[in-house]
């Protein structure tokens, strides 16, 4: 039985002062995907109090911030490091971390004398420390796609291969992060969109403190130019019970439209590299997935991805995923400059529009292609493995 | 043990015109032409089954009939031949060669020649008289197909209730008689078809020699003059592996559909009420019967309007109990006598649902699908209460 502490550094702001502390963590909480997934695993852990560390038990600490520059921040993660532990593995998946700046590993390793570990959703393997984990892989099974959804979702999609289906693709672009509307605009400046796809997206209403993030200075006089912000919102599925509930959004897989299409755009978070030291700034050692391409990878759903370069090969590489087959290929994905990859998928997508096979190609897909088990036995299970082996 | 033959009055064209014959029917042969006697096999009804050949005086005998031709003589007399059989009792089966609107002249001369108990079997849903027992082939149909994915279908429904679907409305018109083709122009007319609904129809090529039974000549002027005939045939989902596969054969339900949609328009195969029009085969006003279209909808749960003759859905409450209305979701067009009247209350009705916002009908959809267990009385009231009726009868 491995002894573990889960607890999380949080903010506590008040009108004289902002304070950082530490709350336990306990399975089943809200935000508790690690310790959960180790309890529903069966994994030999007692969980510990902070109050109760010892030199036997291993400290897991999820950061809610990775502000580098705040002072009672790095205060208290120096408290962290100076108690009294096995080992520590700071978590910076479990509050959904990206392209997270590496002076925050910088200044771990060097304040930490104990043995340290990193958990975070980079797919390039960047230290010997850094453990991949993603939160997201807990809600795809336990709620984006549940198993009796997906057995349900199996029977119904064999059921249906005598129908036609109404579109062919899928294309949900949620947030209007730039790469994702000028893709959406090429297909309708084609005249492409409608006819092809069931397609979504928000527009500046939506969180609009983050347009800046989304539309980089530099791109927003090109996207100014986007005809297809004439259509925008476009949430055909949004907002029915609460706003939150929208086609593209991570609680729920909606099923109806794997039901009804062949294929899927993954239009992940990030595209194109920025090197601009700023909040829009990305890592070119940082590529990281999110529920959209798990929904895809769960319901067996041909793809492209829209991502930054080689994500399907890191993805092959470190856990066997098996995405190809003759007539469905990703020769984009290597293709280093953002600018021309953009342009071969687009290229790619215009192609794929024209297949007179796909109903077939399709079901060929769907039958042979098991990459909801790597995503269980690989990604998953694999992942908690790896990380329990070091407590 | 009860016994029983099944067999079947064929015709096929010999060197000297229609020739007639029989043919012993066993169950599941070929399913889809003996669904009675597959029914009461598959179901555990306790029956010895008897070849034509053996049948006597303890034997009932159900005699499935392909072709009603009044006209044809020999048909007659291989009636007759029939009646004079040594048996316990005569069931004349109209339902598997899914007879119609039969004359009424064919149950006179049957029962005129016929000097033993005399029963037919039909899938008129009024009772016309104490003779005839009511049984409908597709109930066979949809049993064997639907129920496998149906609970995969509710299930995922409720799954994706957070979601809007894509359209209000499901109207699949399949062969365009004319009162579906009317229909289907009030709403491309008003701009209300391809914004509101998922739907479909033929054209004239499909089954062209049928053209004046779909749209009497009578109807034609005003046929040729609907602005709908520019949009059809419209069949997104047809011919993909056969030309029998498409959205209301009844051997398939296009989940699909019911998914992406809040409500049907189920266009039934009469509507208006027919007599002496050149082309077109007589109606009749004590005959009512609905097809797989309105089952699917029972089935899935789907709140629908239907578009029948009158009092179709009273004859599905009275008769069966199936729960097809709500507080918000009645049918009071259903009982309108007059045809045209009729019509013109299901074009408000759907005026009506269609100005409600995909809100609303999203709430409503639900509350009907979550209050509604039309499966249950199907299996239970409508197909095994109308197999117990016939089997008790043997």
């Amino acid at each position: 039985m491995k002894r573990v502490c889960f607890i999380r550094i949080i903010k506590k702001q008040s009108i004289t002062h902002i304070d950082w502390q530490f709350q336990n963590v306990k399975p089943f909480e809200l935000i508790a995907e690690l310790p959960t997934s180790f309890c529903e695993g069966n994994y030999p852990i007692e969980i510990i109090d902070y109050n109760d560390l010892d030199s036997n038990t291993s400290l897991v600490v999820s950061l809610t911030s990775t502000d580098v520059n705040d002072a009672f921040h790095l205060d208290a993660l120096k408290k962290v490091f100076n108690t009294n532990c096995k080992n520590i593995f700071i978590d910076l998946s479990t509050h959904d971390h990206q392209e997270i700046p590496i002076q925050i590993y910088e200044f771990c390793r060097m304040e930490c004398n104990k043995e340290l570990y990193f958990l975070d959703k980079n797919l390039i393997d960047v230290a010997d420390d850094i453990i991949y984990y993603e939160q997201h892989m807990w809600h795809a099974i336990n709620s984006v796609v549940p198993n009796r959804v997906l057995n349900n979702f199996k029977q119904l999609n064999d059921w249906e291969k005598p129908h036609i289906r109404s579109k062919k693709g899928l294309f949900l672009s949620g947030h209007i992060r730039f790469h994702k509307l000028e893709l959406l605009n090429h297909f309708y400046e084609k005249g492409l969109l409608d006819e092809n796809f069931i397609w979504s997206s928000t527009d500046e209403t939506w969180e609009p403190e983050s347009f800046r993030q989304f539309i980089p200075f530099d791109k927003e006089a090109e996207y100014r130019k986007f005809k297809i912000l004439e259509r925008i919102p476009h949430m055909p599925d949004f907002d029915f019970n609460q706003i939150k509930k929208q086609g593209g959004y991570s609680p729920n897989a909606n099923i109806v439209h794997y039901l009804s299409t062949y294929f899927e755009i993954i239009l992940e978070t990030q595209f194109y590299h920025k090197d601009t030291n700023d909040y829009c700034s990305t890592r070119s050692d940082w590529n990281n997935i999110s529920e959209k391409t798990f929904k895809a990878i769960r319901l067996g759903n041909p793809f492209i991805m829209v991502s930054k370069p080689n994500t399907l090969k890191l993805l092959k590489d470190k856990f066997g995923f098996d995405f190809e087959m003759k007539g469905w290929m990703h020769e984009y994905d290597s293709i280093q400059n953002d600018t021309t990859r953009m342009e071969s998928i687009k290229n790619k997508i215009e192609s794929v529009l024209q297949y007179d096979n796909l109903h077939d190609l399709y079901y060929e897909y769907f039958t042979h292609k098991f990459n909801n088990d790597i995503f269980i036995e690989n990604f998953y299970n694999q992942t908690l493995n790896i990380i329990f082996n070091k407590f | 043990m009860k016994k029983v033959c099944f067999f079947k009055l064929r015709r096929k064209t010999g060197d000297s015109g229609f020739e007639w014959f029989w043919e012993d029917l066993k169950p599941n042969q070929t399913p889809h032409i003996s669904e009675l006697i597959t029914s009461l096999h598959n179901k555990g009804y306790s029956m010895e089954l008897s070849n034509y050949d053996s049948i006597n005086q303890d034997t009932s005998v159900v005699c499935v009939v392909e072709c009603i031709d009044m006209d044809d003589i020999v048909f007659l007399d291989n009636l007759k031949k029939i009646f004079k059989l040594n048996y316990k009792k005569l069931f004349i089966e109209l339902v598997t060669y899914d007879h119609q609107e039969v004359s009424v002249k064919f149950y006179d001369f049957c029962r005129a020649e016929c000097d033993r108990e005399l029963y037919f079997i039909d899938k008129n849903l009024i009772d016309v008289a104490d003779d005839i027992l009511y049984f409908d082939n597709h109930s066979f149909h949809v049993d064997m197909y639907v129920p496998h994915y149906l609970n995969e279908y509710k299930k995922i429904n409720k799954w994706c209730r957070k979601f809007g679907k894509a359209n209000k409305g499901l109207f699949l018109s399949g062969h365009i008689r004319f009162h579906k083709i009317q229909l289907l122009n009030f709403l491309y007319e008003n701009n209300l078809l391809d914004e509101n609904f998922l739907w479909s129809s033929t054209d004239e090529h499909w089954e062209p020699s049928l053209f004046n039974e779909f749209v009497p000549q009578s109807n034609e002027n005003e046929f040729r003059n609907f602005k709908i005939l520019e949009r059809i045939p419209n069949m997104h989902d047809y011919d993909l592996f056969d030309k029998f596969k498409y959205n209301n054969y009844s051997f398939q339900v296009n989940h699909m559909h019911y998914f992406n949609s809040y409500f049907e328009v189920i266009p039934e195969t009469q509507f208006y009420h027919r007599e002496y029009l050149p082309g077109t085969k007589d109606t009749r006003k004590d005959w009512n019967n609905f097809s797989e279209k309105t089952l699917k909808a029972l089935l899935m749960d789907h709140p629908f309007v239907m578009v029948s003759k009158v009092n179709t859905l009273k004859y599905l409450t009275d008769k069966f109990g199936f729960d097809i209305s709500m507080d918000n979701w009645m049918h009071e067009y259903d009982t309108i006598e007059n045809d045209s009247d009729r019509m013109n209350a299901i074009q408000s009705k759907l005026k009506n649902i269609l100005s409600m916002s995909k809100s609303d009908l999203h709430d409503l959809y639900y509350e009907y699908f979550d209050s509604k267990d039309n499966y249950s009385i199907f299996v239970n009231n409508f197909y095994n209460a109308s197999l117990t009726k016939i089997y008790n009868k043997f």
